[in-house]
């Protein structure tokens, strides 16, 4: 009886406590369900705790208690290792949008605590957060503002190695541009000769055990051809379609951490043409080779399929630089 | 003889037919625009239920179905008006020869035919999400009656390629001329021995007479195609300023004969940057008049960039060697 007593008091006081630094947000328009618009405010108003406490213990984020998705917590958390942040306003009252993946409420002010001394950008800011149709935390940014592209630019310690990463979008844009026109001569100069393509498609295998009744499995097999292979049969879909319109988005560079000439790029591309339609991860590896920024070269170009069956790939089947020894 | 005669006649004919065609020849911004003059006739023809609008010199800028008023685009100038009025005129009159463009408008609210409904007068408000998208609405008595996700992507938004693009830039920073400079009372620090100050204050203040600077610039086309252009740096400032961009000025080093540093010119609107990267020799830094060399990587997109300081984790086992 004595513990459980000591138990309630503990418990009166630390929630007390709780509340007192408690940060709440309320969603006050743009969503009728009002069951999910309850815990889509008390997962945030969480998150939004968590941060603030977070911040004066100037600690790392526990999010093991917060509705978030997986990616959306190692999104946050390497947020956190270059920003702390803590929310202006104890309750915050928001719209909630809906968009093509779920929900998304925006404007919520916060002050960024740089952890370091490089940030000398803006220090008021505003938090977006996303949420899958379930309400589930899908992903937490930073509205940009002009200035905050600049702060993304200034992340880069190694000057060189950030103009070398814009090149890159500069090459990788132009490489896009190479299919929509169907410039098979760039296409073959940007290759290198020695280029290694691998294709990714879906197949449905057989799988029967002993007992059990024979079923599909969908599965991705690779086939892996060379710079001319690859550039011939390039040529006869450049023949059979009208037009063809590629777009790149959600682009990675990463550079490789032995060899610096070399950078890894991870896109989603969207190819549309007049006879087929797709949706796929590219990895291309780009090498600047001795000292030659006009010209990099791509060795490894990789397309996987952006599901199996109904199943999205989850990030560590898609390729990376992770994937590929360079001798 | 007859014979000469009778075709020099049908010769001179001819020219008197094309006269008045080529009197009335129009100059295009871009030919999607000439596309639509020519696929609507509308030098036959008046069309007060167009929006057609020319430049002082006379150039077409943009035809479309007017869907927003004159002051939304002053006060709140985007390209978003444009591309949507054109890409509404494209829907009705098919002017394209695919839909490709307009695919990528997303409805999330009403349909085109709700779009062909829409008036300038309508209340209207323009949302950039994070730079990627932007969001239009339209709404009357406070109901939403129409909303549209159009992506931020400089060649959508310029219904044009990336190579035209890229000759359009190259032809219009020839052109431009820059407004005369004005003599200031704040000098530029010059001092050889410090240039990240030095090129910082000279290139982001380029309008000061104190300092010419000339660049000579070697274009970096799509296709391996390369070419070197002069212009002063006050051309180049204003030319991308006129264009929409904020400079970001960004230092790289320097070795004893030259420094280095990046202009990265920020076109938030349309989602793209122009890197310009400039090598300034040491021994010129100080002087009135300056040279420097650069590269210029023209368009580079940043709507579509998830991380740019990706790192590799090294936990898998390689699957590919190299």
């Amino acid at each position: 009886m004595k513990y459980f007593i000591t138990s309630i008091m503990l418990l009166i006081l630390c929630s007390t406590r709780i509340s007192a630094q408690s940060y709440t947000l309320k969603i006050r328009g743009g969503l009728s369900n009002e069951a999910l618009k309850q815990k889509m405010e008390i997962r945030v108003s969480s998150l939004l705790t968590e941060f603030s406490q977070a911040t004066k213990a100037d600690r790392q984020l526990l999010l093991k208690g917060i509705v978030m998705t997986e990616e959306a917590k190692q999104a946050v958390k390497r947020l956190w290792n270059s920003y702390h942040f803590l929310c202006d306003n104890r309750v915050n009252e928001v719209l909630c949008l809906t968009d093509v993946n779920g929900y998304e409420v925006r404007n919520i002010p916060v002050t960024l605590m740089p952890v370091g001394n490089g940030y000398t950008g803006e220090r008021e800011k505003e938090l977006t957060i996303c949420f899958t149709r379930e309400g589930i935390i899908s992903g937490v940014h930073m509205a940009l503002s002009n200035n905050a592209f600049q702060s993304i630019v200034n992340k880069g310690l190694d000057v060189t190695d950030m103009r070398r990463r814009l090149e890159i979008l500069n090459f990788v844009e132009a490489f896009r541009s190479y299919y929509d026109e169907k410039d098979i001569r760039s296409l073959r100069q940007v290759y290198s000769d020695d280029a290694l393509i691998i294709t990714g498609k879906v197949i449905q295998r057989k799988s029967s055990h002993n007992d059990s009744p024979t079923v599909l499995r969908p599965e991705i097999v690779y086939s892996k051809s060379n710079k001319e292979q690859y550039l011939k049969s390039l040529e006869n879909v450049f023949r059979s379609n009208r037009f063809i319109k590629v777009s790149f988005d959600s682009i990675q560079v990463v550079r490789h951490p032995a060899k610096p000439n070399f950078y890894g790029v991870t896109l989603y591309q969207n190819w549309k043409s007049s006879n087929y339609q797709d949706d796929g991860y590219v990895f291309l590896l780009w090498e600047f080779k001795d000292g030659n920024d006009e010209h990099p070269v791509v060795h490894v170009r990789t397309w996987q399929p952006d599901r199996i069956g109904d199943r999205p790939l989850v990030k560590k089947e898609i390729f990376s630089i992770d994937d590929i020894f360079i001798p | 003889m007859r014979k000469y005669f009778i075709i020099i006649r049908s010769l001179l004919a001819g020219a008197f037919l094309l006269l008045p065609v080529a009197m009335r020849a129009q100059v295009f911004k871009a030919s999607h625009l000439q596309k639509a003059y020519e696929a609507l006739r509308l030098d036959e023809q008046d069309r007060s239920d167009l929006i057609i609008r020319k430049s002082a010199d006379g150039i077409i800028e943009h035809i479309g179905i007017p869907l927003f008023s004159t002051e939304m685009r002053t006060l709140l100038p985007s390209p978003i008006y444009d591309y949507l009025e054109f890409a509404l005129l494209d829907h009705k009159y098919q002017i394209s020869k695919n839909t490709l463009q307009q695919q990528r408008i997303k409805f999330f609210k009403g349909s085109w035919d709700e779009m062909e409904r829409i008036t300038p007068s309508d209340a209207c408000t323009i949302d950039n999400r994070d730079d990627k998208w932007y969001i239009v609405r339209w709404s009357c008595n406070n109901q939403e009656i129409l909303s549209v996700v159009v992506p931020i992507d400089y060649e959508l938004l310029a219904n044009s390629s990336r190579r035209e693009m890229e000759q359009d830039f190259s032809r219009n920073l020839k052109r431009y001329q820059p407004a005369t400079k004005q003599e200031s009372a704040t000098k530029h620090r010059l001092n050889a021995s410090q240039p990240k100050e030095t090129l910082s204050d000279i290139l982001l203040t380029p309008d000061h007479a104190s300092v010419q600077v000339s660049l000579s610039i070697k274009f970096l086309y799509a296709g391996f195609h390369k070419e070197t252009i002069s212009v002063t740096l006050p051309q180049w400032m204003g030319f991308c300023h006129s264009e929409g961009c904020t400079p970001y000025y960004i230092y790289e080093g320097a070795d004893k004969d030259q420094a280095s540093a990046m202009l990265l010119m920020y076109n938030r609107s349309e989602g793209y940057a122009h890197l310009l990267h400039l090598h300034a020799p040491i021994s010129q830094l100080e002087a009135t008049m300056q040279n420097y060399q650069g590269k210029l990587y023209m368009f580079i997109p940043t709507n579509n960039v998830a991380d740019l300081y990706a790192q590799a984790t090294g936990k898998s086992t390689p699957k590919i060697i190299k």
